[in-house]
């Protein structure tokens, strides 16, 4: 059963769920845009009899305390940092599998990073570590926003916080509308709309920058330690191409990947695939049974 | 409300949890275009099991789903094959005074005070309220629920149509002794499986069945108005086994 609870972290109250019996093995989700640990809700109870999980929601996002943007630095080195500081708290840490989707990757290469032994196995999830990952939706930050940022680059990229547009981030790339339910992006919006909200998104939009420079940091990882990793990639993800989960196989030739027929959101509709993915992921290639 | 516990029953019945016009993810008109009331709620959802071709059927009535799923009763007893009870309230006995009292008083009369006072129900803490009072392990229950029922009573004009229906309530409190008449004549097979923590409807109301239904199982359960967050797996079970014991065809 999962459970909803709150540590302090940064000096914030963090919010996150948990499932699964103390003693299993570890698995950390990491999460994205726009949503928050929310998108794990399905994945926390069809594993929690095989997994120990937990799942932060970012500041800025979900339930976790949003500090003013105005005095608080909206990066992802700073939400990395609440992060592990969150995981440590709760005392999380030590050899686990982590799930990355979206920005979860950014702030699980950070954690990576800081702690390599922590990395025993990794799910990644439409989240992007190569340039031809990004898909035309990037363009106003890639080559916009990145280059000067003002009041007139912003603008257009505030779209990607209203309704039509959230919504269809779920959509998009997803086969079967009627399997997504509207709770998430009305979730989402709900959280987009206390004020300040749009400021915290639109620094994480421009500090992402940061991570595009980091990929060659991170793929000559893959390349020297060759982590055991499992990739799902919705093929149809509004912000990632396929080519960006193609593209993991070229440092990770050993990698597994399974190609959905998906969005962004591939855990929404093709939960029994990723779960019993995991599953025998875990004991095939992870455990060796 | 009902995300966790479709699974569960899932496998054995067709499930269908309609929103209430008004509510969640059905069409909101403003209370210009459409009369909200228990009858014209209950009237919707009649057409909807009329479309969807339900013949005969069992009923899981929580809250405002009671006084709706009553008069699908009292319309049509001959659909209904048994009735689940969550803290569905039929009985004067039910009331928790202290919460309803501001909703009488707004019944008896509509001004700026008792207006105000009803008011309150529409803010975010006092729909927190509604999911943790009563709650033994408050850890257990999912923030996106009163989250999600914020944001549907903040939209633009759901104000007014909530205060149309809390304006309403007190025609089903007129509708009770109709409703154990019919309790009594049919002996419709009951569970009463009751947040026991309720702050809105006290167990005297779910021990209250048995004066009308002898058979009426009644089940208090750890927990508060919204049960099911907090122990699904318990609520899926009484149900799955009462209705197992009920013979359907009849």
């Amino acid at each position: 059963m999962t459970t909803f609870n709150t540590v302090n972290a940064g000096g914030l109250d963090v919010f996150y769920r948990e499932a699964g019996d103390p003693s299993a093995p570890k698995l950390l989700l990491l999460g994205g845009f726009p949503s928050s640990s929310h998108q794990f809700r399905n994945v926390l109870d069809a594993l929690a009899g095989t997994f120990h999980m937990v799942s932060f929601d970012y500041p800025g996002f979900g339930n976790t305390e949003m500090p003013d943007p105005g005095t608080w630095d909206y990066t992802f080195d700073h939400l990395a940092d609440v992060v592990d500081e969150a995981l440590q708290a709760i005392g999380f840490t030590g050899p686990m599998g982590l799930y990355m989707q979206d920005y979860g990757g950014p702030i699980g290469n950070r954690l990576i990073s800081k702690h390599p032994d922590w990395l025993q196995w990794q799910v990644i999830q439409n989240a992007n570590t190569y340039e031809e990952g990004f898909t035309a939706a990037w363009d106003g930050i890639r080559h916009v926003l990145w280059a000067n940022r003002n009041a007139e680059t912003e603008a257009p990229l505030e779209a990607f916080l209203e309704h039509d547009t959230v919504k269809a981030i779920y959509l998009t790339g997803t086969k079967d509308p009627s399997r997504m339910t509207p709770d998430n992006w009305n979730m989402d919006l709900w959280f987009l709309a206390r004020p300040g909200a749009h400021r915290v998104q639109l620094d994480l939009f421009y500090d992402y920058r940061t991570n595009a420079a980091l990929y060659p940091d991170w793929q000559e990882r893959l390349r020297l330690t060759q982590p055991k990793t499992l990739i799902f990639w919705g093929q149809g993800d509004i912000f990632f191409t396929p080519e960006g989960g193609d593209a993991y196989l070229r440092d990770l030739p050993d990698a597994t990947l399974i190609k959905l027929d998906a969005g962004h959101f591939a855990i929404e509709d093709h939960l029994d695939e990723i779960v019993d993915g995991i599953r025998s992921f875990y004991s095939k290639d992870v455990l060796g049974k | 409300m009902f995300r966790n516990l479709i699974p569960l029953l899932a496998e054995r019945y067709r499930v269908i949890a309609p929103d209430h016009l008004g509510f969640g993810l059905s069409d909101a008109p403003s209370i210009d275009q459409f009369d909200y009331s228990f009858e014209s709620l209950a009237g919707l959802t009649k057409e909807l099991l009329d479309h969807l071709e339900v013949d005969r059927f069992s009923m899981y009535v929580h809250d405002y789903g009671a006084p709706i799923g009553w008069r699908l009763a009292l319309d049509q007893p001959e659909r209904i094959w048994a009735i689940v009870s969550q803290n569905g309230n039929a009985y004067e006995q039910g009331f928790e005074q202290e919460f309803w009292e501001p909703v009488w008083a707004y019944a008896r009369d509509g001004n700026e005070e008792t207006e105000a006072a009803v008011r309150g129900a529409f803010q975010l803490e006092n729909i927190r309220w509604q999911y943790l009072h009563g709650e033994p392990d408050v850890s257990l229950v999912a923030p996106e629920t009163w989250l999600q029922d914020h944001q549907r009573v903040n939209r633009a004009g759901n104000d007014l149509v909530q205060l149309r229906l809390t304006k309403d309530y007190i025609s089903n409190v007129q509708l009770y002794p109709s409703v154990q008449s019919f309790f009594r004549e049919t002996q419709v097979p009951l569970l009463a499986a009751w947040g026991r923590g309720d702050g809105i409807f006290v167990p005297d109301g779910a021990r209250a069945f048995a004066a009308d239904l002898s058979s009426a199982r009644i089940e208090l359960i750890d927990g508060g108005h919204f049960v099911l967050e907090s122990s699904v797996e318990i609520v899926a079970q009484l149900m799955n086994d009462f209705l197992s014991t009920v013979d359907r065809r009849k």
